[in-house]
């Protein structure tokens, strides 16, 4: 009987914990850019993003389909992302990240954005055009 | 007799008009090497190597962009009393950093169009990235920073 209960209660732990790693294997659906990146990678750019854009998930995603290209916000955000890892590769090829900074390279969507979803041109300029 | 006066004075007055039209012909001749009202011209040196084909006001404006758009004053990347000079190492970053903001600007945003006073880069400018300072920054400031 008490091995038994030792073997529930060893199941039960160890549900959360597989259903996490499944969860991770999982591909990320309709990922286009940011191929090659982790789960917890993406996760942690997409925050990045949020907060350099100073918007919310819904700026370029469907609220309960993150995968949908619905949004043209989001086909911006590709293009812009590409533009940054190219812009990185070629002119800061040897910058490392630091931990708990962006995986993108030494130019990150902060650089420009600063809070803003549209990048200022001039110290005049608030948001232009 | 008549014929022969009337013939000697057409021809007096002709000569006369004709010494005119000479003179003025001389003076507005005389007008036109004058020099041109300062037309400003193209930027020119052996050490504009990469904002090439800019007028001298143009190029005047981009210099002041920079200026803005880093915090900093010529001095930044200039040296004292001579621009020319290639001893300060933050004018060939700047060399760098121009060839790149241009080469962004023609591959993501080609159909965009300066307006009067902005920087003739594009819509990507120097003040996009370091927003009045000397490095642009990777993320937002920690909190109590």
């Amino acid at each position: 009987m008490s091995r038994l209960f030792v073997v529930v209660v060893a199941l039960l732990a160890a549900a959360p914990a597989a259903a996490q790693t499944a969860r991770e294997a999982r591909p990320l659906e309709n990922l286009k850019v940011l191929t090659g990146w982790t789960r917890a990678e993406v996760s942690d750019e997409m925050q990045r993003m949020s907060a350099a854009l100073g918007v919310k998930c819904d700026h370029c995603h469907m609220q309960g389909n993150f995968a949908s290209d619905e949004k043209r916000p989001k086909h911006t955000g590709r293009r812009m992302l590409q533009l940054t890892l190219e812009l990185n590769q070629e002119f800061f090829p040897a910058h490392v990240p630091a931990e708990g900074e962006s995986k993108l390279g030494r130019v990150t969507c902060y650089t420009c954005h600063q809070g803003a979803a549209t990048p200022r041109m001039s110290a005049g300029s608030g948001e232009l055009r | 007799m008549t014929t022969r006066r009337m013939r000697s004075r057409l021809c007096r007055r002709a000569i006369l008009s004709l010494a005119v039209c000479g003179l003025f012909a001389a003076t507005s001749a005389a007008q036109v090497p004058e020099p041109e009202p300062t037309r400003p011209g193209i930027a020119e040196s052996p050490t504009i190597t990469v904002l090439k084909g800019l007028m001298v006001p143009q190029f005047e404006v981009e210099m002041r962009h920079f200026v803005q758009a880093l915090g900093l004053n010529c001095g930044g990347c200039h040296a004292r009393g001579n621009f020319a000079s290639e001893a300060n190492p933050r004018k060939e970053t700047a060399r760098k950093m121009i060839e790149m903001t241009r080469s962004l600007n023609q591959k993501y945003f080609p159909g965009f169009v300066p307006a009067e006073g902005e920087t003739s880069l594009g819509r990507i400018t120097c003040y996009t990235c370091h927003q009045g300072a000397t490095e642009p920054k990777k993320s937002a400031p920690l909190p109590g920073r």
